[in-house]
């Protein structure tokens, strides 16, 4: 089967054809899905950050720059909306926080494996630009040169953030006694 | 202590972004440098935490209650939505899905009448004027339509496991094209302005591709049935 490219389907959109958008939307529900989910934890968020995220796309698909590969436009949405959630609910768990992790996870809803849990707790615990740059290598596997588009930051500067993140992901899951090294 | 320089060569090993002179350094370092090779290792055991988190199912609902939302405004879509998505407000959206079922109901009613034609009215259709069917790949079935009112090809594909019908038809004088599937109709009218350019339609059913239902196909003229004709919707049937 032949895949038709975002760049087809987004210009298709623009000249009022739905159904592009439908594939559109069919084709990145899951990984806008899966990165609101691994930031904010709780399934509803996750669901609300998801459709905000489709409205939006929609909305500003005239604004989108061809140019640019369209992952990496509505990831960026989906970081973005995901942070903008993570400040107005004021759910930001920072990293010396030592509070239980007791709030119910997207992997207790789906009854996942254990350790699972206990990494999306550490995650959890990272600053959210720290856990952004997590999800957007680890979950929806970007590149250096991805995230910086993405995040409007240069590479250097995230490869920088992503080693510091890791380190401290480390740390905690260490502090965990998750990780066994 | 391992320099940043070495840090950074061992994190991007495991990311896969070293080039073939990096990772001749880089394996260099190892070899001689046990606290780097230490490393490396608490890294993968990072790496090997994190590929545990496993990728959800995205809500089942969350499609249709996009889908939904962008519903809203009635008539003729827009070419583009501008300004503050004002729907985008979770009331909104609730509303909107309401309203939106409201809307879907009165159309059916009035599809009925015309027709004695079906159920539901609730899938994304969009028309466009260009003949750009490019990266669509071959289509499940094609049927030519060669009438004195009107002349073109409908088709049926798939795309991304969705099964897409694409109408490229050429009216004279208007025309309405009545589509089912798997119990949806939708209804197109096309050559509504004399000596119209060729009108291409995509209509996505919400239901998935069934192997017992074909696309049924009608072509009205005046109140007349012109055409009629079907699509199969799933490729392994034309091998029978």
């Amino acid at each position: 089967m032949v895949e038709v490219g975002d760049a087809e389907l987004v210009r298709l959109c623009c000249n009022g054809d739905r159904a592009a958008f439908e594939i559109l939307l069919r084709r990145y529900e899951r990984p806008v899905y899966n990165a609101a989910l691994r930031m904010l934890r709780n399934p509803e968020d996750a669901k609300d950050v998801a459709q905000t995220v489709f409205l939006k796309v929609y909305e500003h698909l005239a604004d989108y720059d061809p140019k640019y590969k369209f992952y990496s436009w509505i990831y960026r949405i989906a970081v973005n909306e995901s942070l903008h959630d993570l400040s107005r609910r004021h759910r930001v768990e920072p990293i010396d926080e030592e509070a239980p992790d007791d709030h119910p996870g997207p992997d207790d809803e789906v009854g996942s494996e254990q350790v699972s849990r206990h990494v999306q707790g550490a995650l959890m615990r990272l600053k959210p630009e720290h856990r952004a740059v997590i999800v957007l290598k680890h979950l929806l596997g970007c590149s250096y040169e991805d995230m910086g588009e993405i995040l409007q930051l240069p590479e250097k500067t995230v490869k920088s953030r992503l080693f510091t993140a890791r380190q401290l992901l480390k740390d905690v899951l260490l502090d965990q006694g998750t990780s066994r090294s | 202590m391992i320099e940043e320089r070495h840090l950074e060569l061992i994190h991007a090993e495991l990311d896969g972004e070293l080039t073939a002179e990096q990772r001749a350094e880089l394996s260099r370092l190892l070899l001689a440098n046990p606290e780097a090779r230490a490393f490396r290792d608490q890294l993968n055991r990072l790496f090997g935490e994190l590929a545990k988190l496993e990728d959800v199912a995205p809500p089942s609902d969350l499609s249709a209650s996009v889908l939904g939302a962008l519903r809203i405004p009635a008539g003729p879509e827009p070419s583009h939505i501008r300004g503050r998505a004002w729907y985008a407000a979770p009331t909104f959206r609730y509303a909107a899905v309401f309203v939106g079922g409201l809307l879907a109901s009165a159309l059916l009613f009035g599809s009925g009448a015309r027709h004695g034609a079906g159920p539901d009215v609730s899938q994304l259709v969009g028309t466009i004027g260009g003949h750009d069917a490019a990266g669509r790949g071959s289509p499940i079935d094609r049927v030519k339509v060669n009438l004195a009112q009107v002349t073109g090809a409908m088709s049926s594909y798939q795309v991304d496991g969705q099964l897409v019908v694409e109408l490229d038809l050429r009216a004279n004088e208007p025309i309405e094209v009545v589509a089912t599937h798997a119990g949806q109709t939708v209804h197109f009218s096309l050559g509504s302005q004399p000596d119209a350019a060729p009108e291409r339609v995509l209509w996505v059913p919400s239901a998935a591709a069934d192997t017992g239902r074909g696309v049924e196909l009608e072509l009205y003229g005046r109140g007349q049935l012109l055409h009629q004709d079907s699509l199969r919707a799933l490729r392994e049937e034309r091998s029978e």
